[in-house]
């Protein structure tokens, strides 16, 4: 986990506290949670507990995090265009099992860009296999899998 | 504590910002499905084999909506440009304009076997309305075509005593706003009627069919057209269809007029060939002054007041039998990249407007289905190739 700026400010930033599959505790700002929708839409519920999120391990969590954090940067200004295409493009430059681990995490927590980020590395690689490629995809099909254990 | 389970809640969200719009359609879809959504309509014809799930779920009528939907609004955002297909004087086949590494290439385009001698007549966001010749009988067959799919659906043309003569029919398909498309088909009554401002007038009724209900119906009231307007090949911008100098507005029904054409200095006097060009959101006029030997390229202006001009060039260095095929507009806020697709006989060129210089050359002179010393007439036509799952 990156380190994070301390900004100044007059109160001291409210901080929700999410808890990976595995057990990892990452206290988020808010800008970050505004980009993980699903968890967004708890936060009245959920006060100032931790919020559990079973489907993820922290390694993937973690990931999303720093996303979520870079792209804030760029939203505020911090980071000109390119700056964020090329560490994009460097972020899903990872081998198939982690970029489907963030597609499939991205998707369920509903961070957007990231979902369309990871799907459209997954589908540019997908359009240059045959279907009998296609068809050993491995992750692929652990998709079918990890949909079930979704309910 | 409750994990929203996105998986059931049923919801279109919608998300814009700087480089996307993003449409996520989420209804009971599993994850495969929405990553499917995201390929070219190509690739998923193939991966039609991949699994019996895989072909069940391509082939259902649900996910092509959900997968023309979103390919539509990734064209409104400049993901995908459409290929051109062009039907030239001089050449056996209609020709396909194609993208490679090594720049662009002319390959003859083949439609489905099944279909007789097609001629394209109409062309609607990947759908095509062809008419194709009728073995059994001495007249012709229409029907819609999915070039993509290769899925085509016979349409039947209404019969009506009064008005019997087809002047135009044009396919009318936007995924945006509805699944199903439309077919406007103008009809005249045979006998020309003669008005006292002795210009010649056709007495028209426009028709439409309607691919929910396999229904034709009136559309609007009949009108007066002058002889001169060609009904055929119309242009489908901002709910309206245009041809050159009038338009059909296509929720009142009505029959419009475009501006005038304001051409400075003695240019106006001689003839020129006008073409209506619909390009990235814009509505365009590209005349081509052939003894002048140059093209000017108009916008139409939103509130249709009047046509700007945006482009004069001249082409000094080509041949005599130059004709412009089709205007590109640039992506780009300052459209650097516009050009003009210009065709001489066995050649298409592409000019780029800003640097004022050809900039790709597409020789076909020596390939198989160019036939030299054709008649160069004036029915050379360009067609928008766009790849769909749409159902005919």
């Amino acid at each position: 986990m990156e380190n994070r700026e301390t900004l100044p400010s007059p109160e001291k930033e409210k901080l929700t506290t999410l808890m990976s599959l595995d057990g990892h505790i990452f206290p988020v700002e808010e800008a970050v949670i505004v980009e993980l929708r699903a968890i967004r839409r708890l936060l009245p519920a959920a006060g100032d507990a931790t919020i559990p999120i079973s489907q993820v391990t922290g390694q993937i969590l973690a990931k999303i995090i720093d996303y979520c954090r870079k792209h804030n940067d760029h939203k505020l200004n911090r980071l000109r265009d390119e700056e964020i295409s090329a560490w994009d493009r460097h972020f899903v430059d990872v081998d198939e099992e982690l970029l489907f681990d963030l597609l499939v995490a991205s998707h369920f927590l509903e961070v957007k860009d990231l979902f369309y980020l990871t799907v459209t590395t997954v589908t540019d690689t997908m359009k240059t296999k045959s279907p009998a490629q296609v068809g050993n995809m491995d992750q692929l099909r652990n998709l079918f899998i990890s949909n079930f254990r979704l309910d | 504590m409750m994990i929203p389970d996105s998986d059931k809640l049923t919801r279109l969200i919608g998300v814009q910002d700087r480089s996307c719009t993003l449409i996520m359609i989420t209804e009971n879809n599993d994850l495969l499905t929405e990553i499917l959504l995201w390929l070219p309509a190509k690739s998923l014809i193939r991966f039609k084999l991949v699994s019996k799930k895989w072909l069940d779920l391509i082939s259902s009528h649900h996910f092509s909506e959900q997968h023309t939907l979103q390919q539509r609004h990734q064209r409104c955002h400049s993901k995908l440009k459409p290929s051109l297909l062009l039907h030239l004087a001089e050449a056996s086949t209609y020709l396909y304009l194609h993208s490679s590494p090594n720049g662009e290439k002319l390959v003859p385009y083949a439609f489905s076997s099944t279909l007789v001698e097609p001629t394209l007549r109409s062309f609607s966001n990947g759908l095509f309305l062809l008419q194709c010749r009728n073995v059994e009988k001495p007249f012709e067959v229409y029907c819609v075509y999915n070039p993509t799919t290769k899925q085509s659906k016979e349409i039947l043309l209404n019969v009506d005593d009064m008005y019997r003569c087809v002047l135009g029919l044009n396919l009318v398909f936007d995924p945006l706003k509805s699944p199903h498309y439309k077919i406007f088909c103008i009809k005249a009554t045979p006998r020309r009627s003669f008005s006292f401002w002795r210009s010649w007038w056709r007495r028209c009724q426009i028709e439409v069919y309607e691919s929910d209900t396999s229904t034709w119906k009136l559309c609007g009231e009949p009108f007066l057209a002058p002889r001169e307007v060609v009904f055929d090949h119309g242009i489908e911008w901002k709910g309206c269809i245009h041809w050159c100098g009038v338009f059909f507005d296509l929720q009142e029904c009505v029959l419009g007029k475009h501006p005038e054409i304001v051409i400075a200095g003695d240019a106006g006097t001689e003839g020129f060939h006008q073409k209506y060009v619909e390009s990235n959101g814009f509505l365009h006029n590209v005349a081509h002054f052939p003894e002048k030997k140059s093209v000017m390229v108009f916008e139409l202006q939103r509130d249709y007041s009047k046509w700007s001009l945006k482009y004069h060039i001249n082409l000094d260095g080509a041949s005599g039998s130059l004709s412009v095929l089709s205007y590109i507009r640039g992506e780009s806020e300052d459209e650097e990249d516009s050009k003009l697709v210009l065709h001489e006989p066995g050649k298409i060129k592409f000019y780029a407007l800003r640097e004022n210089c050809v900039k790709g050359l597409v020789d076909f002179g020596g390939t198989g289905f160019y036939q030299e010393g054709r008649s160069q007439s004036a029915s050379n036509h360009t067609f928008q190739l766009i790849e769909t799952l749409a159902c005919v």
